[in-house]
């Protein structure tokens, strides 16, 4: 019995993978950052549920939160971090090949 | 309490450039110092001894040059107390190339997402203040009666809005551009010395960014009331 080798699912950045965190990714990566409220905003997600996922991607290393001010309103800067961009690149690619049957 | 994920159609990066207009601001601004300049100039073609007008052109021309230099800036400061204590801050990406031949090149075609903010200056107010210079050069240089000018420059300038940003983030409808080739046509009826006609360009632009401007602001702010709490 020949052993398959394990298919591009397998590969997949199953942080990145998830919905939420797919959409907080993909935001990040095509704005040089933006505010916990905005992404609130664009996602539709709960306070909390936001705040976990954004927990996960910079524990991992995916995104960088800053905490600073704009004007006398305090901020809440998220921006993806190197790592992040990487992973969304090869994530996309991935999902391209799995996808496409490229 | 289930989530409900946001379904977007645009990119991130389209989506973001054109958050820069959800509130009004950009257009408010421009606006009101259009209004301002033109309304002033409109007076001191009537030759109106009055030294507060000399006074009151330099005090509405350096805020006006200041817009044009630093609007992101400017604007930054507007929002940062209006807007994004509401609907949140988001930095569009890239800065734009501060190439005016590299901007000029894209007009009528698609931008980089990453134009589409600062270059509002640029593809929409400019074009009134350049159709009052226009204007200006028809009537004291070749000597083109400027009851004809103003409606010709108009026309060109609603094409000109029209067409460079109807594939950017925050296009413009031909009929609202239309409504700019409209003015300059009325423009014709109005009696007014060749001096001042020079700021109806300018005039008009003001008026027409109000009328973009404040309608988007009023809905913003009914949309979005003042938030109890600031931040995350």
């Amino acid at each position: 019995m020949t052993h398959k080798e394990p298919g591009p699912l397998s590969e997949i950045d199953r942080l990145i993978h998830e919905p939420a965190r797919l959409l907080i990714v993909a935001i990040l990566s095509e704005v040089k950052e933006a505010d916990y409220l905005y992404i609130q905003q664009e996602t539709g997600l709960t306070k909390g549920n936001l705040s976990s996922h954004l927990d996960k991607l910079e524990k991992a290393g995916y995104i960088e939160i800053e905490k600073a001010f704009r004007g006398k309103i305090p901020l809440t800067i998220l921006r993806i971090a190197r790592r992040g961009s990487v992973a969304f690149k090869a994530y996309r690619n991935q999902m391209g090949a799995l996808l496409n049957g490229r | 309490m289930g989530d409900m994920i946001a379904i977007q159609r645009d990119s991130a990066g389209r989506r973001a450039a054109s958050y820069w207009f959800v509130d009004g601001l950009p257009e408010i601004l421009f606006g009101v110092l259009h209004l301002a300049l033109g309304s002033i100039g409109l007076a001191w073609g009537f030759d109106i001894k009055n030294p507060w007008l000399n006074v009151a052109m330099a005090a509405v021309f350096l805020p006006f040059l200041l817009l044009f230099w630093k609007d992101r800036v400017i604007l930054d400061y507007f929002k940062a107390r209006l807007t994004y204590p509401r609907t949140g801050y988001v930095r569009p990406p890239g800065e734009p190339e501060p190439v005016l031949a590299g901007r000029l090149v894209t007009l009528g075609t698609a931008p980089p997402v990453d134009w589409n903010v600062t270059s509002f200056r640029v593809r929409v107010a400019f074009f009134f203040f350049v159709a009052s210079r226009v204007v200006n050069f028809a009537t004291e240089i070749l000597i083109v009666d400027g009851r004809w000018s103003v409606p010709i420059v108009m026309a060109l300038v609603a094409l000109g809005v029209y067409a460079g940003n109807r594939r950017d983030a925050h296009a413009y409808s031909w009929q609202s551009a239309a409504a700019i080739a409209l003015a300059g046509l009325l423009s014709i009826g109005l009696e007014l010395p060749p001096r001042s006609r020079q700021f109806l360009p300018l005039l008009i632009g003001g008026v027409w960014l109000l009328a973009h401007g404040v309608p988007t602001l009023v809905r913003y702010l009914r949309t979005y009331p003042a938030p109890k709490g600031a931040g995350a």
